[in-house]
């Protein structure tokens, strides 16, 4: 990416609409006393704080949270991204790995397609450790051989899913949702595992980059 | 007072446009739907727009939040259009097979007005400045009507 101001608008992107976060963001810079093609990461905890009121009109807490700890990675010399673990126990930490699963995709130059499957993927794994378990871990993984790809892999330890054969058949009727996310998921993957018992569930779904 | 991230309700005219943003959680959408009904109890609301310019992905849970919402305005009488979505949102859901319902869906704003009845004015065509957009889909159309 080119300069700290483009992470900067990338980063509020994905959680705001564009148009307010140009405006909010413009504001800020305008705060802080520069011009936007000064902005660097010098700038990033001025900013940050500039920023903060007008992010509290737009955010709920959990998410503004969030992009605050985004914020502060920025600029920070980061290891190319090769994994990513997550903790989901909260509604909140589903948005957190999908905003991850994103990052992840733009460092790796994946296309806006991949990126929204990518995304879509940890988002339907997530919701469900969230709604089904006690809460379980999330972690995506890069590799570059024998073709680039990402590997998504979601553990819980909650209660099983006993109609399995029903739910990738398109026979079972949720109570909570569509009842599509799972089949769906699969649909989206090049490769999709699920193994479950009443030990608990393990999703491990390849998208290629 | 209202919340700060509640998602908006706009009334325009006798329609709802509601610009869904944000990350919408369990509560922000059941805000939504009983902000929603309430709005079309008040009465004299013949249509309801969801945007959902403002989202970059949709999963089946929102799918459902969506479909739902729907399906209780159509009990009130109110039918729903979706307008907005990106091409890589639509493909996604295709691609996953996630059933919208009875939600019909249209491609931008306008379209999703001009379903429920409303023009651009009279002499708009001709009289507005030619945007940037519009010759951008003029080319892609290759002017052909
Ligand atoms: N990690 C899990 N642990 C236990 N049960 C699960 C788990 N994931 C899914 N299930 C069960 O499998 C069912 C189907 O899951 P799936 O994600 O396909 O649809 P859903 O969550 O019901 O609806 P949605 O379309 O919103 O995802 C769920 O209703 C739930 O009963
Ligand atoms: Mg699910």
């Amino acid at each position: 990416m080119s300069s700290a101001y483009d992470q900067l608008l990338s980063l509020l992107r994905r959680y705001i609409s564009q148009i307010n976060a140009q405006n909010i963001l413009a504001r800020a810079i305008r705060e802080v006393g520069i011009e936007k093609h000064q902005v660097s990461e010098a700038h990033l905890g001025e900013l940050a704080s500039k920023l903060e009121p007008s992010l509290r009109l737009f955010l709920r807490p959990a998410a503004l949270a969030s992009l605050q700890s985004e914020l502060g990675s920025i600029g920070r010399p980061s290891a190319p991204l090769e994994s990513i673990s997550l903790a989901i126990k909260q509604e909140a930490d589903i948005a957190t790995a999908r905003a991850q699963a994103r990052d992840m995709c733009e460092k790796l130059g994946a296309r806006r397609m991949t990126i929204q499957k990518l995304a879509t993927v940890v988002s339907e794994l997530a919701r469900n450790i969230y709604m089904y378990s006690h809460g379980g871990t999330l972690e995506i993984h890069h590799a570059a051989s024998p073709t680039s790809s990402l590997t998504v892999r979601a553990v819980d330890s909650g209660p099983g899913i006993t109609n399995l054969d029903d739910i990738m058949k398109g026979n079972y009727k949720s109570r909570t949702g569509l009842g599509a996310g799972i089949r769906g998921t699969k649909r989206l993957c090049e490769r999709f595992d699920i193994k479950t018992s009443p030990a608990g569930t393990t999703v491990e779904a390849e998208v290629a980059v | 007072m209202k919340e700060p991230n509640r998602v908006p309700i706009i009334r325009v005219w006798n329609l709802l446009l509601v610009p869904v943003q944000g990350e919408l959680g369990d509560t922000q959408a059941e805000d939504l739907k009983r902000d929603v009904l309430g709005a079309i109890h008040t009465g004299n609301v013949e249509g309801l727009v969801l945007d959902v310019t403002g989202l970059w992905l949709i999963d089946s849970h929102l799918c459902a939040v969506l479909t739902r919402l729907a399906q209780a305005a159509s009990l009130m009488g109110t039918r729903t259009i979706v307008c907005g979505m990106s091409a890589e949102i639509a493909l996604t859901i295709q691609t996953m097979g996630l059933e919208l319902g009875a939600v019909q869906t249209a491609l931008s704003l306008e379209q999703a007005f001009e379903r429920f009845g409303v023009r651009a004015p009279e002499g708009e065509e001709e009289d507005r400045p030619v945007l940037e957009s519009d010759l951008a889909s003029s080319v892609a159309k290759g002017e052909s009507q």
